[in-house]
């Protein structure tokens, strides 16, 4: 140990008076320890925590599937999955969740949370403990009034009050009586409450009218492929005594792969470049430390004469890279911790609940172990020196530090590593960039510009009926309207491009019905396609006769017209619901109701928003000459003016609701350009060090030629020639890395080839500019060297 | 002087192979170092006198023959136990001094007692002791560039000695230095050896080859001649006088 702090001590004497190396070497090595540090506190977070409920790896997801149409999942209609959950014999408790958002009222200001309306057994499948009280019990009726909270929303509205339970709080208008309150760890994907599930009649009625996201938990010892055995039997009989259940199977994924799954590849895609990152650290400062030895071989070559090992020989290069390693760690947490904001966005908000992102011991561990794997790596490199040391040689008088050839091999090989691991993040980088690009080029369908929106939901207890319930959303849209600066405004069930609504089949006249005609199916105001921009390609629109009773006339999108109605004017034609049959009235554009990547179902049936297709909640789409906060004010006056207890809690553009679903594709490429400009100026680095080197080396030689009359010029296209050479060696194998790094980026990018050969001469060409532009300074300097000091000192 | 030999050389050799060519350095070399002797090993440049110090100092293997040491053969050990032995049993001058620039006098003097693993408090005192033979503890907490050639050659004999090796080796010791500085060095190796260490050193010139009690001469890596008393056949006290 005193030998261990000796050499530490003279390690940092002597990096003090190499500052040059040593910040090159810990800004190297802080970008690598950093990028590795980051993603491993997401790997952390995301991977490796404990779900937070009992028993974790037993809890199932469940999801309907169509047998024509494989891929395709559905959640589950509410009679659908009372049939499963009577019918299976592997799972001990099985439970579907309608999300809803709700107005938590009672409040100074009302507020909007987001609500799981659970049926019974929810809790037996999530057995959650609470910390106050008690979860829903199977014993709580359909739709009674009691209601869980989350210890999030409990702490935030209500301050913590432990006085709270039993008491009644105000959800949508109607008295619940508070029964628990859940553990803050328990985030179930970001619902803050949960009552007992009320289907509406359809709900219950309609086999096919999926709302239910449904939930299992295994019995003890029953294995995955047990349960979807005993599903898929399940299914079976169903089909042969429904006829909504024909054709109709079932998928049953661990709940951590169903909710997390995806999340896997983006980890792992950014670990490997976490890594490649750290790697170049490595290479980089091995590079240096392995230059700065040759210079101190007589050194080496002392320490062995006196009777050093090979251990204390290398001792001061391990000791050098011990202490930069460290250092560099610290400042690597630095780089973590700023690392992590950009992260944050990728980690679901409800395991960033269970354990939010951030530097936590094992993080910590793992940091140090890193830092001493780095040290070990890069300050053995000068022990490959110790292999070939010839002692007398150099303790004898005029001896210099000069390199052999192998050594120079060794220099060139690493900075031809440098520069191929720089081209696979370069060329990964390029293909994200150019999937987002596409992504957002998509067509969605709808116009982004100058579109602005609001969610919201009348109060239950006010409007008990949906008479009263639409009624109120048309004098919502009326008081919006009176706002001076709205020019137009509407209102949707389902916010296009942000997520998918409720889905249903269908049918036409003389055609089969297949189990794939489905379509989405969406409750609107007259104006809210023309607000939405969706063009009216053939027929009308809707118009205020349409908003009867029961209306009769329905819209159709274009690619619901091209397929189902052929050859034929599809406006006139009939589609059917269940026993109800409707005539297409329009045909409209195509929208993407799930963002441009997911096709998700393009088939749209536009139904009015009348009492029959009247919505719990709506998006309220506007046209406004004025945006955001100043418009805010004005629209709240006017919504309070019709319901004093509905919140209208936040004006977002439909650009900013569009831009969301590619959020997660523009925080990879901006991670992934990061650690290409990380690994493209180590490489730059590199290659400028290396040459500084030769051309140091070479100072006498350099002198020679100069004195025989090589004219400056020569000297400079050697030494760039010398860089580029080994660039173009490294960018030769780093195609091959590309190659093989495309396997991590294939399922995240679109639409994009990661080995396009465009693409990979693009990142090439980058790299190659970067590597002339490096090659430059030491060429310079050769060029002036002095040819009567170079030969005086020979 | 005793007769026991510390060193013994029977018929070494030593050939150099580079790219097919073979360059013989050192043929069939005898020799023995007694305890207590200063051995003065002579010749001109390229006769292979520094090569035969490599070999004697375990730098470097010999290419046949027998060395024994203490009376043990070393001509075969491996790196390892070389490094040992060097620690314990030899002390290096070297013409360039070859101290450790990022470590202070004291450190430098300190580092082969830190290889051999001694306690600090006696390496201190070891330290002290060695330094202060060659009078420069004065100097102990500086770096060797802040130092004269003169005084790092002094600072390098004192890490010979600080370990009380059985042999001193040294390579053209006064090669760097003035000849002030030189003689200052070349009678503090002869305190030493008034002291009782044995000490064999290669020197060119015959100034301070007549330091020695006797003197090995060597030609194109043969020992051509070898005498009582320094390279004019004088003995050591007559050297002192001159």
């Amino acid at each position: 140990m005193p030998g261990l702090l000796n050499d530490l001590r003279h390690a940092l004497r002597a990096l003090l008076r190499a500052r040059g190396f040593a910040t090159a070497a810990l800004l190297a090595l802080a970008l690598g320890i950093g990028a590795n540090t980051a993603v491993y506190s997401m790997l952390h977070t995301m991977v490796l925590t404990p779900l937070p409920f009992k028993d974790p790896e037993r809890v199932m997801s469940l999801w309907g599937t169509v047998t024509a149409n494989p891929g395709w999942t559905a959640s589950l209609s509410w009679s659908r999955l009372r049939d499963w959950a009577a019918r299976n014999r592997t799972f001990e408790a099985l439970a579907g969740v309608d999300s809803v958002a709700m107005n938590l009222g009672g409040l100074e200001t009302p507020q909007r949370v987001q609500v799981g309306a659970v049926t019974e057994g929810f809790f037996n499948v999530f057995q959650v403990r609470p910390v106050q009280g008690r979860t829903l019990l199977p014993s709580d009726p359909e739709g009674s009034p009691v209601v869980v909270l989350s210890e999030g929303l409990w702490r935030r509205v209500y301050g913590g009050d432990p006085a709270l339970l039993g008491r009644e709080v105000r959800l949508n208008g109607l008295s619940h009586t508070v029964v628990g309150i859940l553990p803050g760890t328990f985030a179930f994907n970001g619902r803050e409450a949960f009552v007992p599930l009320k289907p509406r009649q359809a709900e219950k009625e309609r086999r096919n009218m999926n709302f239910l996201i449904a939930y299992g938990r295994l019995k003890a010892g029953v294995t995955l492929a047990q349960a979807r055995e005993d599903l898929a039997t399940v299914c079976q009989a169903l089909a042969t005594e429904q006829e909504g259940d024909r054709g109709r199977g079932a998928l049953v994924r661990t709940y951590r792969e169903d909710r997390y799954g995806s999340q896997g590849s983006v980890i792992l895609l950014l670990g490997l470049a976490a890594g490649l990152v750290l790697l170049i650290a490595c290479i980089n400062v091995a590079n240096q430390l392995l230059a700065r030895a040759t210079g101190r071989l007589r050194d080496m070559a002392v320490r062995a004469a006196l009777g050093g090992g090979r251990l204390q020989v290398i001792a001061p290069s391990l000791a050098e890279c011990l202490l930069i390693s460290l250092v560099g760690a610290a400042a690597g947490l630095l780089v973590a911790h700023l690392a992590l904001d950009l992260l944050r966005p990728l980690v679901p908000a409800d395991l960033a609940q269970t354990r939010a992102l951030g530097l936590h011991l094992p993080t910590l561990g793992l940091t140090l172990a890193t830092a001493l794997l780095t040290a070990l790596l890069c300050g053995s490199a000068p022990g490959l020196l110790l292999l070939k040391l010839n002692l007398a040689q150099h303790l004898k008088e005029g001896s210099k530090s000069t390199e052999s050839r192998g050594r120079r091999h060794l220099r060139n090989a690493l900075v031809v590593a440098q520069v191929a691991l720089a081209l696979m993040l370069v060329s990964g980088f390029s293909a994200a960039y150019f999937s987002v690009n596409k992504l957002l080029a998509v067509p969605l369908g709808v116009r982004t510009e100058a579109v602005q929106a609001f969610s919201i939901q009348p109060s239950p207890s006010i409007h008990t009926d949906e008479a009263s319930r639409l009624r109120a959303m048309r004098n919502v849209l009326e008081a919006v309207r009176s706002v001076p600066s709205v020019e137009q405004a509407g209102w949707i069930d389902y916010m296009p491009t942000l997520q998918s609504g409720r889905n249903a089949t269908f049918k036409t006249r003389g055609r089969e019905p297949l189990e794939t005609d489905l379509a989405e199916v969406r409750a609107i105001s007259p104006e809210a396609l023309p607000v939405l921009g969706v063009p009216l390609v053939r027929g009308r629109a809707f118009e205020d006769a349409d908003l009867v009773l029961n209306p009769k006339a329905v819209l159709i999108n274009a690619g619901l017209a091209d397929q189902y109605f052929p050859g034929r004017d599809p406006v006139g034609q009939e589609i059917g619901f269940g026993s109800d049959w409707f005539q297409v009235a329009g045909v409209v554009g195509d929208v993407r109701h799930s963002g441009p990547r997911r096709k998700g179902l393009l088939n749209t049936v536009y139904f009015p928003a009348v009492e029959t297709f009247s919505p719990q909640s709506a998006w309220i789409v506007l046209r406004s000459r004025q945006q955001g906060e100043a418009l805010l004010g004005p629209l709240r006056a006017a919504v309070r003016r019709v319901d004093p207890d509905l919140p209208v809690v936040r004006l977002q553009s439909l650009a900013e609701i569009a831009g969301r679903t590619v959020r997660g594709e523009r925080v990879i490429t901006l991670l992934l350009g990061l650690f290409a400009a990380i690994a493209a100026l180590l490489a730059l680095l590199g290659i400028h060090g290396s040459l500084s080197y030769s051309v140091a080396q070479r100072t006498q030689e350099i002198g020679i030629r100069m004195a025989l009359g090589a004219p400056s010029g020569r000297v400079v296209r050697d030494v760039v020639r010398e860089g580029l050479v080994l660039a173009g060696l490294g960018l030769l194998l780093g195609i091959a890395g590309a190659f093989a790094f495309s396997g991590a980026l294939r399922s995240l990018v679109f639409e994009v080839n990661p080995t396009d050969p465009l693409l990979l001469a693009a990142a090439s060409a980058v790299l190659l500019a970067t590597a002339a532009l490096a090659c430059l300074f030491p060429a310079l300097r050769a060029s002036r060297v002095d040819p009567a000091v170079a030969l005086r000192a020979e | 002087m005793t007769t026991n030999p510390i060193i013994r050389l029977e018929s070494i050799k030593k050939v150099f192979t580079t790219d097919e060519v073979e360059t013989h350095a050192l043929a069939d070399i005898h020799l023995e170092i007694r305890e207590g002797e200063f051995l003065s090993i002579a010749g001109p440049s390229g006769c292979g006198k520094s090569t035969l110090l490599a070999i004697l100092g375990l730098l470097d293997a010999p290419s046949g023959g027998l060395y024994e040491l203490s009376g043990k053969p070393v001509a075969r050990l491996n790196l390892s136990d070389r490094a040992r032995i060097r620690n314990r049993e030899i002390g290096f001058i070297f013409q360039s001094f070859n101290l450790i620039g990022d470590l202070t006098v004291f450190e430098n003097v300190e580092l082969p007692l830190v290889y051999r693993g001694m306690p600090g408090g006696e390496r201190r005192t070891r330290v002290m002791l060695a330094l202060e033979e060659v009078g420069m503890v004065h100097r102990a907490n500086h770096l060797p560039a802040q130092l004269s050639g003169g005084q790092q050659q002094r600072v390098a004999v004192a890490r010979a000695v600080a370990g009380r090796p059985t042999i001193l080796l040294a390579d053209e010791p006064t090669g760097n230095l003035d000849s002030t500085n030189g003689e200052s060095v070349m009678e503090l190796l002869k305190g030493l050896h008034r002291r009782g260490s044995t000490i064999c050193m290669v020197t060119h010139d015959s100034r301070f080859a007549n330091f020695a009690d006797r003197t090995v001469q060597l030609f194109d890596g043969r020992v051509v001649e070898e005498r009582q008393g320094g390279a004019n056949g004088r003995p050591a006290s007559a050297a002192l006088q001159h």
